[in-house]
């Protein structure tokens, strides 16, 4: 696979802690985190739009 | 009642896995599932084919209110038998949040395709067909879309950890 210049950027910025964080959560939790996030971020994105 | 935006993933993999459906997750779950911490909006699946599972598939659709997104005035549609057997890309929403149902992937892959080199995994019950993670990084770094491009470096990492 050809890594482009700013591919190698963006691998440098992978938050590694956070990795090691989040794979210590079972099938099951990472699921659940992962649709508790969204939720939250969909109702902050919609919040944001009728703010403006 | 309007249909939640965003995904229920546990709730709509289970009601799948119960039922008996046979598919393969992949998308932003698969990254979820695989240890990426992302969030996604949708859970994708890409189905079996065959005429028993389409109607297991069907009929958990059916049980959920499944109608193509989006729904608007005059366009309320109930996915059929005819649409999961086909080769199309189905974006729908149901009680449990937004799920795509892919008959292919954008590269012509489907299930038998998939499957020979899926990952099998269990948690708490659930028993669940994953993409594996290269072909997932494959994927993802082919669509052109730049909320995946986003996602390849953290599947690259995961990767790169095994």
């Amino acid at each position: 696979m050809i890594v482009s210049p700013d591919a190698a950027k963006l691998d440098a910025e992978v938050d590694q802690s956070l990795l090691d964080w989040y794979r210590q959560l079972s099938l099951v939790e990472r699921l659940r985190a992962a649709s508790r996030s969204a939720a939250l971020l969909e109702r902050l994105r919609r919040a944001a739009s009728t703010d403006r | 009642m309007p249909h939640p935006p965003t995904a229920d993933l546990e709730a709509l993999l289970r009601a799948l896995s119960t039922a008996g459906v046979k598919f393969i997750v992949v998308g932003g779950g698969a990254a979820v599932i695989h240890g990426a911490p992302v969030t996604t909006l949708d859970l994708d699946i890409v189905p079996e084919q065959s005429a028993a599972n389409v109607e297991r598939l069907l009929g958990v659709l059916t049980s959920l209110g499944a109608r193509f997104r989006p729904i608007r005035p005059g366009r309320d549609i109930a996915p059929a038998a005819s649409h999961l057997a086909g080769t199309g890309q189905l974006n729908l929403t149901t009680s449990l949040g937004p799920l795509d149902v892919l008959c292919r992937l954008h590269d012509a892959r489907g299930f038998a395709e998939l499957a020979p080199a899926a990952l099998r995994l269990e948690d708490d019950g659930l028993e669940l067909l994953v993409i594996d993670l290269d072909s997932l990084i494959e994927i993802k770094s082919s669509t052109g879309r730049a909320k995946d491009q986003l996602v390849v470096p953290i599947l690259r990492a995961l990767r790169d950890r095994r």
